[in-house]
């Protein structure tokens, strides 16, 4: 009750302040030439204490007092809070009833201000069925309940316990308890009976019309401490000023802060502290408080109070700011009153401040909060690593981090962020979005929408509303930009998959318009910007080629496009590289396989030493069964039988001990033919030499055989012999001389005819005849014929004849 | 180890073996490592001489020494005043046919016949007149008759029948053409009638086609045909060994072409005809006789196609049983030839090198090293596995021997690197497409 009547007094009293919509100045007169006392700032509030035209205005503005345009000053109206009431509404008989209780109640509490023990026991023995007792001591809402309930005699049972329990409890205890801690005869220094029943147990009312802040979707406290029902005439006043060496603070334990009254409860030194913190404060000088947050709440509730009085929002303001910077502690309770404030303000100033507050960093930026909403966005984390400009950073900040398989890759991030600000830079300069700005367009953007989305704003809080569609939508803007940027990035770097866009979260009918403001602009510039992308490096290659299984084949293809027979070199580098940016590739055993299957035809090393890393590379894979290589690969490669057999030894080496250099360098040498080492065994040779040794002897004795013959006598007897003039150590007869002659004379050669001729003038055959000179001359030639037959002639071999010549 | 060989002997091994041939002389000299082939050899040719007949077939792959074992032979027996003839086996020329290809393989043998005065064959006329002449002088001195009056003729009956005393001696079957034909050709040496003894040696070596040709020229019914080929072969070796000469060898080679014959039935005839030829030398029915064959492993003991598919022969000529690589048995009518190894081939360069430094009479600056060196290069060279052989290794040595004498200061281990190896195999493609039946 009194909480309404006192802010129906303020709404009145309010009434006369007035905001300076620009800086303005009091003068001392009602003229322009008057002395300038004092110049406002925008947004300073004043209280008009009489207006003396339509032009001029008699103002006070802190102790100043004179004479200021109208024409710039906007009356504050202070918004009515609409009531809600807290209790359904009951029934006449239960109202009456009720009545008829409260009248007890209240008849109980003004009789006794200072509660009695004993008669309080005696009230919960003898009215324990109707809960007195509970109303007695204050506890109301017990006490309803035990009348409520008293039918059940629950109550009754209720009763007697208390009955016994505050008959057993000890005085002090008692006082402690019901009043306050404070003796029945020292209650001398007893203010406002609310103050002391609220004391013990106290409760905290709640405005659901305040719950803005929970729309808001901050981390807030539900509740707002409706501070402005009580009125007090704090004592503070009374007491002494020293100024005694206030650097240490006076310990005070920590309590709950309800309201600036309680300074009460504070003993001698405390108050005196705060006296000191108060005054100093108000200087605005910094007091360090120690961590005893009490003080700063209770100043908290003080300067609430004072605001009351003097209504200058911005004075307000920056009280608070110091408040908080003093005692981070009051941080969102200041900033929720300010909220509050301002909203019940119709200025335009103010209309402009609530924005700004509104602002999801404003808390964080200016010592509200503890709490930085964009400490995990984008602009904050990059901010310093791209060295970002304040707008860029916002850009980021926008929207919360879409984190996702793509964008966790740092590399991939950067480009996307990069080619975001870039295209953002672009089209803001040139105002790309049909000659608007991006702020512009936004804006833009935003009345369509409300219209396509009937937005509806509830009045009281149309600004917040206002704003936080606005950042709703602003988000979804930017996140959709943000998206668009990463799809191309993500084609640009070949990435498997594309994101999909969803639509215009959460105003889907808008999704349309969207498209036409800013999707449309955003890809025409994305295409022209597409090839500043720079290529990823080798850090992000590996991890988009952990992702995307499949993302080699077009490399290896450009590789292998590009191949050139008597470049292997090269090949072997591209794909080394190739392999190096696979290295987290699940797959990479592929690439192996297929460089292998590639190079067989060119080099037959290099592609064994890429199949024998497919087999290493795929071994620790369970159930790995080696893909064998295609047939005509492997004709090439193991043209000879057991090669094969022999790469299977080198691979299954290698699989042991893992150690690649020593199977690639017997790799190497795969196809070099392997050098046969002749081993010769001494003794044997000695053997092969006797052996042969007896093989000469016995084929010597064989080929100089000499057999008598027997025809030989036949001539002999025919002819007499004498020792032959040419022919050393045999005897011959004259034909045979006269043929050797004159074989000898005709150049070592005869024809047969003429033999035959001759033989026949001395009574022989020719054939007799030639064998017999043979025969007479095979000893000295060693079996060999001195004359032998050639085609038609005879013919006697020069040099056999030199030696048995005379 | 002083060097006992003869000038003659080296300048033969040199020559020939730089142009990749058995030398005709001193080849005792580079007979290495085939000392228990050349003991059986020797000992089958004691025996051939002593009346007996053998048969041998020389079996060894491309490069174990097979061509050059059949020239040793043949020079060793030709020393041994063996009559001689080489022929091989062509699709052309076999043991049985009757199309005339048996009698093409006789013809070849007959025209191969050599003696010492004549090694490079075509010695059958020289021994007709050598076995005509003798007839002739014994005929005049059993008869008192002077050799120059011998020819008149008055004489000519009594020469005539003493030829065909001679013939009816050492002739069976077919002896009496065989005798007529022998007579004709007495005939056109007393008279110099060219025409008729050139008629006689076409009969005799088998170059008639048709029975009235034969009759038109000499007058006989009967030529050599397919049938009985074997027989006139017969004849001859009698005839030879009439004449003086210890026996009759024949040596066919690439016996291979026996058993690329495509039809089973005439592979078997062919077989059968091994057999006979087999059974008469070792039953004795023909002496002085000594045939040998040379073919690949696969000619023997291919069970489809090889001489064991025929089973008579397969029982005859299966390896000793209790033969080992080390232990062998080369008495049995099969010789298995090994190829060199490489203590062998050491060897047989080791001597070379002191073949060649007798013959030029120099001191060639290659070591034992040298050689060694010489023979892993070649060993190792593209394709060594597979047809190197003997011949090659050995040619390729000399002719750097040859190099280095007449270019001392040149480099011999470079000279030894730059060796290329080639294939001389024959082509193998032709197997391949024979027609398995």
């Amino acid at each position: 009750m009194t909480t309404l009547a006192l802010a129906i007094a303020i709404n009145v009293q309010a009434s006369d302040y007035y905001v300076a919509t620009t800086d303005l100045n009091i003068r001392s007169g009602t003229r322009v030439s008057f002395q300038v006392l004092h110049v406002l700032e925008k947004g300073d509030t004043v209280l008009v204490l009489d207006s003396i035209n339509s032009v001029w205005a008699k103002v006070q503005y802190k102790d100043v007092v004179g004479f200021s345009s109208t024409k710039y000053l906007q009356k504050i109206d202070f918004l009515e809070t609409p009531k809600v009431d807290n209790s359904n509404i009951p029934s006449i008989s239960s109202i009456a009833f009720l009545v008829f209780l409260s009248g007890v109640m209240m008849l109980l509490i003004l009789v006794n201000s200072y509660r009695n023990k004993t008669l309080a026991s005696l009230i919960s023995l003898f009215y324990g069925a109707f809960g007195f007792q509970k109303f007695y001591l204050g506890q109301t809402n017990k006490g309803i309940l035990s009348v409520l309930f008293c039918w059940t005699f629950i109550p009754m049972v209720i009763g007697l316990f208390d009955f016994i329990s505050l008959a057993a409890m000890n005085k002090s205890t008692f006082n402690y308890k019901y009043n306050n801690g404070v003796a029945g005869k020292k209650q001398t220094l007893k203010k406002e009976n609310e103050i002391d029943k609220n004391d013990a147990d106290f409760t905290i009312e709640i405005k659901p019309s305040s719950l803005t802040v929970k729309r808001r979707g901050i981390n807030f406290d539900d509740t707002i401490i409706d501070v402005s029902s009580t009125s007090f005439d704090t004592s503070i006043d009374q007491l002494e000023f020293s100024e005694e060496d206030d650097k240490e603070v006076p310990h005070w334990d920590h309590t709950y802060i309800y309201s600036n009254s309680e300074i009460e409860y504070a003993n001698r030194e405390q108050k005196k502290f705060y006296q000191n913190f108060r005054t100093k404060f108000l200087k605005f000088e910094k007091t360090d408080i120690q961590g005893y947050t009490n003080y700063a709440f209770i100043l908290y509730f003080d300067l609430l109070e004072d605001f009351e009085k003097h209504q200058d929002i911005k004075l307000l303001e920056k009280q608070f700011e110091l408040l908080v910077s003093i005692c981070p502690e009051t941080g969102h309770y200041a900033f929720a009153s300010l909220t509050e404030k301002l909203r019940s303000r119709s200025d335009q100033y103010s209309n402009d401040r609530l924005k700004e507050f509104l602002e999801p960093s404003y808390q964080f930026e200016h010592g509200y909060s503890q709490y930085d909403p964009d400490l995990y966005k984008l602009g904050n984390r990059y901010k310093d690593k791209l060295s970002l400009s304040k707008q860029e950073i916002s850009w980021l900040n926008k929207f919360y981090d879409p984190t996702n398989v793509f964008t966790s890759i740092q590399g991939c991030s950067v480009a996307v962020i990069k080619l975001y600000l870039k295209t953002l830079n672009q089209l803001n300069d040139t105002n790309g979005f049909g000659d608007l700005s991006l702020n512009e367009n936004l804006d833009a953007l935003f009345k369509e929408v409300i219209i396509e989305e009937k937005l509806k704003f509830d009045p009281q809080y149309e600004v917040e509303d206002r704003a936080y569609s606005f950042h709703r939508m602003e988000e979804a803007v930017f996140l959709s930009i943000f998206k668009l940027v990463e799809n191309e990035v993500r084609l640009k770097f070949r990435h498997k998959r594309k994101l999909s866009i969803d639509s215009f979260y959460p105003y889907h009918n808008s999704t349309p318009i969207f498209e036409k403001r800013f999707a449309e602009p955003i890809k025409k510039c994305l295409s022209e910007n597409l090839d500043t992308i720079d290529k990823p490096d080798s850090q992000t290659e590996s991890a988009l080629n952990a992702l995307n299984v499949t993302r080699w084949k077009d490399e290896f293809l450009i590789i292998t496009d590009s191949f050139h027979p008597d470049r292997v070199v090269q090949f072997r580098k591209k794909v080394g590289k190739l392999l190096d940016v696979n290295k987290d590739n699940p797959n990479i055993e592929k690439i192996l396989y297929e460089s292998a299957k590639y190079i067989a035809k060119y080099s037959k090393v290099d592609a064994l030493k890429y199949y024998a890393m497919y087999h290493l590379s795929n071994f620790t894979v369970n159930k790995f069964s080696p893909k064998e290589l295609p047939k005509s690969v492997n004709k090439i490669l193991f043209e000879k039988e057991g090669q094969i057999a022999e790469f299977k030894l080198v691979i299954k080496e290698l699989l042991r001990t893992s150690n690649t250099k020593k199977a690639f360098a017997s790799l190497s040498q795969f196809y070099v033919p392997k050098r046969k080492i002749i081993e010769l065994d001494k003794t044997e040779i000695k053997r092969v030499e006797e052996k042969h040794e007896g093989t000469v002897n016995l084929l010597s004795e064989y080929m100089e055989v000499e057999e008598v013959e027997e025809n030989v006598e036949i001539l002999k007897e025919s002819n007499s012999t004498y020792s032959s003039q040419i022919i050393r150590g045999i005897e011959m007869n004259e034909i045979q001389e006269e043929l050797v002659k004159r074989i000898i004379s005709n150049s070592f050669q005869i024809h047969q005819d003429d033999v035959a001729e001759l033989a026949l003038e001395n009574g022989m055959f020719k054939n007799q005849l030639i064998d017999s000179i043979n025969e007479l001359c095979s000893e000295l030639l060693e079996g060999e014929a001195l004359i032998e037959e050639d085609e038609e002639n005879y013919i006697i071999e020069e040099s056999y004849y030199k030696e048995i010549a005379l | 180890m002083a060097l006992k060989i003869k000038a003659k002997e080296a300048t033969s091994i040199i020559n020939s073996l730089a142009g990749g041939v058995v030398p005709r002389i001193g080849v005792q000299h580079i007979t290495v490592g085939r000392k228990l082939e050349i003991e059986a050899f020797t000992a089958a040719l004691d025996d051939v001489v002593n009346g007996h007949s053998i048969v041998k077939f020389w079996i060894g792959d491309f490069g174990s020494g097979k061509s050059f074992i059949l020239h040793l032979l043949n020079t060793v027996a030709t020393k041994q005043k063996f009559v001689v003839s080489n022929a091989d086996f062509t699709p052309e020329n076999r043991l049985y046919a009757n199309d005339g290809k048996a009698v093409a393989l006789y013809s070849a043998i007959m025209d191969n016949v050599a003696i010492q005065t004549k090694p490079e064959g075509g010695a059958l006329p020289t021994l007709l007149d050598k076995w005509i002449e003798q007839v002739v002088s014994k005929t005049a001195l059993a008869n008192n008759i002077s050799i120059t009056e011998i020819r008149e003729e008055r004489y000519f009956e009594l020469i005539q029948r003493n030829i065909s005393e001679t013939i009816n001696e050492v002739t069976d079957t077919g002896g009496f053409d065989f005798g007529v034909v022998v007579i004709k050709y007495y005939e056109g040496y007393i008279k110099n009638d060219d025409h008729l003894r050139r008629s006689a040696l076409k009969w005799l070596k088998g170059e008639y086609r048709t029975k009235t040709e034969a009759r038109q020229d000499l007058g006989v019914r009967e030529i050599v045909n397919d049938l009985n080929y074997y027989d006139m072969l017969k004849n001859f070796c009698r005839l030879f060994v009439s004449i003086g000469y210890s026996g009759f060898m024949i040596n066919l080679d690439e016996a291979i072409n026996l058993y690329k014959i495509s039809t089973s039935t005439m592979r078997a005839k062919n077989y059968e005809k091994i057999l006979t030829i087999f059974n008469d030398c070792f039953q004795g029915k023909v002496s002085n006789l000594f045939i040998n064959f040379a073919g690949t492993k696969e000619f023997l003991d291919n069970e489809r196609r090889g001489l064991f598919s025929y089973d008579a022969l397969k029982t005859r000529l299966e390896t000793n049983r209790f033969e080992t690589t080390e232990y062998r048995d080369l008495a049995q009518p099969v010789i298995k030839l090994v190829p060199l190894d490489h203590n062998e081939i050491f060897v047989l360069l080791k001597k070379l090198k002191e073949i060649f430094d007798f013959n030029f009479n120099i001191k060639s600056n290659i070591t034992e090293q040298d050689i060694h060196t010489f023979m892993e290069e070649m060993f190792n060279k593209n394709g060594a596995d597979e047809f190197l052989t003997p011949r090659e290794v050995i040619r390729d040595f000399v002719n750097i021997l040859s190099i280095l004498r007449q270019n001392p200061d040149i480099d011999k281990l470079k000279l030894i690197s730059e060796i290329e190896i080639s294939d001389e195999r024959p082509n193998e493609s032709v197997f391949d497409s024979i027609e398995e039946l």
